[in-house]
């Protein structure tokens, strides 16, 4: 009965994400540049009207129905499904083994930290951690980028052509996430301190790493897959500086350039065709990406026998 | 020993000396005139960007202006924004916090449904998702708009976490003892819930500036502003110029200086690293000094 109450809440409240999503989204987008005193000021005459605004939301689902599409994009006769099969896999290879990698990465690198943070002189303990954690992720991206790009240009990690051109960008994807996993594990080790199962399984002679490995991170991994999501959505914005950085062509990339949104040095800001069917269609993978890592937490859990 | 207090101290002492005595430093450029060509004496022509050198200390960006000065000269606007939000942020999420002390009725569920909500996206996605919309983006008061958006993203989870706490205070005998012996609700507040509150709600707000001023950074990389000014300029059609000289709004370019004039990210971005390492270092170092009764 709990579980179904649960799933039921979690229905509604992506329901209403994904609502919400929807509605600005589709947020009407017309609006006018006009020159006034004397052409030397711009003025953006934006009327919003509640009728083409719910037109708006109508056709979006009309089209739903009807079509079986979420709608069209800039590109003639290309529909938003065409778009995401094309961009979603790219991406695909990257976060589903980063999510693996600094979750299993992550929880060994919190262990670690816990059973050594005591040692003074430890350079690549829980204090390299912190700062991974404190040093904004896009620096360590651009850093990287750049040392790949001027120490081995022969290498052409940053070529999407050759076969391994997905290693660089998981790699940058995984370091934020993994660091945030090994200070959660870290945490949750050193919380289980003092309790008397640990005191009991000393007391049997099992050594120091057996306890630790059998008996507390067993415990301590209840605390960190609550968190799953919250691994998810840091991999998530690393994979969106990552994207755009690199030029890789994925979908953070892509919802990017859906948003219609344009700098350039020359010309400054431009909003040029916003394509918010395709904004819609790539936030729902998003969502669907948070489910997936939701759901993988709770079968962990049932398989570990943690409740 | 609390080494991350005094370092972090130290950062934020370093930070205000920049921040309010930089300016009047003498080798900085108050006006932030730049030569976009210059002829050096030898001969020849200099083109902007310069990269860095004895004349500008760590180069100069396209309009030929001094990097130094530009990042010293936006110390006070970074930090105004940054600060501005996560006050805005607190000064909401704290009473609405306290509201839900008793855990039941509205105020925790709109707490709740608010964190969730928001929670669904990465907050850069959510950010950039409304802040590209038109109605925002050429609003003639949008550094307002955009400060208030970014405050109020991330509301539901400060209040969660203020909710929280003063509903497991309200659980110890020490408030029980103070509603029998008949303190009023203003003063229970006030000397019972607010000194229990007040280090984590200042170890947060430090964490929350950190992550503020990354959150600006990450923006800047997508080339998403925190404010510009549109204007007409004859034959030449709309253009846009950046009226805030933040740290944020110097990275705009990133991808394209990244190969041709690495200075012109690089300085500005190594600032909001300092700028964010020095919150953390204040925040966990005044954890520490919060927590130093307890067994480490």
């Amino acid at each position: 009965m709990n579980h179904i109450r649960s799933i039921l809440k979690y229905a509604v409240l992506y329901g209403c994400i994904i609502i919400a999503l929807i509605m600005i989204a589709l947020i009407p987008r017309e609006g006018a540049i006009t020159a006034i005193k004397d052409n030397k000021v711009a003025e953006y005459a934006y009327d919003f009207t509640a009728e083409s605004y719910i037109q708006g939301i109508r056709g979006f689902f009309q089209n739903a129905i009807e079509q079986k599409s979420l709608g069209d994009t800039r590109f003639p006769r290309v529909t938003v499904e065409d778009e995401l099969k094309r961009y979603v896999p790219r991406s695909l290879q990257i976060i589903i083994p980063a999510f693996i990698l600094s979750i299993v990465l992550g929880v060994l690198k919190g262990v670690f930290d816990y059973r050594h943070g005591e040692k003074k002189g430890n350079v690549i303990g829980n204090g390299l951690t912190w700062l991974f954690q404190s040093i904004p992720d896009f620096f360590i991206i651009v850093c990287v980028i750049w040392s790949v790009t001027f120490l081995v240009p022969s290498l052409r990690l940053l070529s999407q052509e050759t076969s391994y051109s997905f290693l660089l960008p998981t790699l940058l994807v995984l370091i934020y996430p993994l660091a945030y996993t090994a200070r959660i594990t870290s945490t949750a080790l050193a919380n289980e301190d003092g309790q008397y199962y640990i005191q009991v399984a000393r007391s049997k002679g099992f050594t120091k790493k057996r306890v630790v490995y059998k008996h507390i991170l067993r415990v301590a991994m209840k605390t960190i897959l609550t968190h799953m999501t919250s691994i998810m959505i840091h991999l998530m914005t690393s994979l969106m500086i990552a994207e755009y950085l690199l030029g890789y062509q994925g979908m953070a990339y892509r919802l990017f350039s859906a948003l219609g949104y344009h700098y350039s040095f020359e010309k400054g800001v431009e909003l040029m065709n916003p394509e918010p069917e395709l904004v819609i269609g790539i936030g729902l993978i998003f969502i669907c990406l948070m489910m997936l890592a939701q759901i993988a937490g709770a079968a962990i859990k049932k398989g570990l026998r943690v409740l | 020993m609390n080494k991350y207090l005094l370092n972090g101290l130290f950062m934020v002492l370093i930070l205000l000396i920049i921040t309010f005595a930089g300016p009047y430093l003498p080798f900085i450029d108050h006006e932030l005139n730049g030569e976009r060509i210059v002829f050096p004496e030898g001969g020849g022509i200099g083109v902007a960007p310069f990269p860095p050198s004895e004349d500008f200390l760590l180069g100069s960006d396209r309009e030929g202006r001094d990097m130094l000065s530009l990042i010293i000269m936006g110390a006070k606007d970074t930090f105004k924004l940054v600060i501005l939000i996560v006050l805005i942020r607190y000064a909401v999420a704290v009473p609405l916090g306290l509201l839900g002390t008793s855990n039941k009725g509205f105020f925790p569920w709109l707490l709740r449904w608010w964190n969730q909500l928001f929670s669904g996206f990465p907050v850069i996605i959510s950010a950039a998702l409304i802040l590209c919309l038109p109605p925002l983006l050429y609003h003639e008061h949008r550094l307002v708009l955009v400060i208030l958006i970014l405050a109020l993203i991330e509301v539901g989870r400060v209040g969660l976490l203020v909710q929280k706490q003063s509903h497991q205070i309200s659980q110890k005998s020490f408030v029980e003892a103070g509603i029998t012996i008949g303190v009023k609700p203003g003063k229970m507040i006030a000397h019972y819930y607010l000194p229990n509150l007040l280090p984590d709600v200042i170890v947060n707000f430090f964490s929350d500036a950190a992550r503020v001023i990354m959150l600006i950074g990450q923006l800047a990389i997508l080339n998403i502003f925190i404010s510009f000014d549109v204007f007409f300029a004859p034959g030449l059609g709309f253009m846009f110029e950046n009226t805030s000289l933040d740290w944020a709004s110097l990275i705009k370019d990133a991808r394209k200086d990244a190969y041709l004039a690495f200075w012109i990210p690089f300085f500005p971005m190594l600032a909001i690293v300092i700028g964010a390492f020095t919150f953390n270092l204040l925040g966990e170092g005044l954890r520490k000094h919060f927590n130093r009764h307890l067994p480490s």
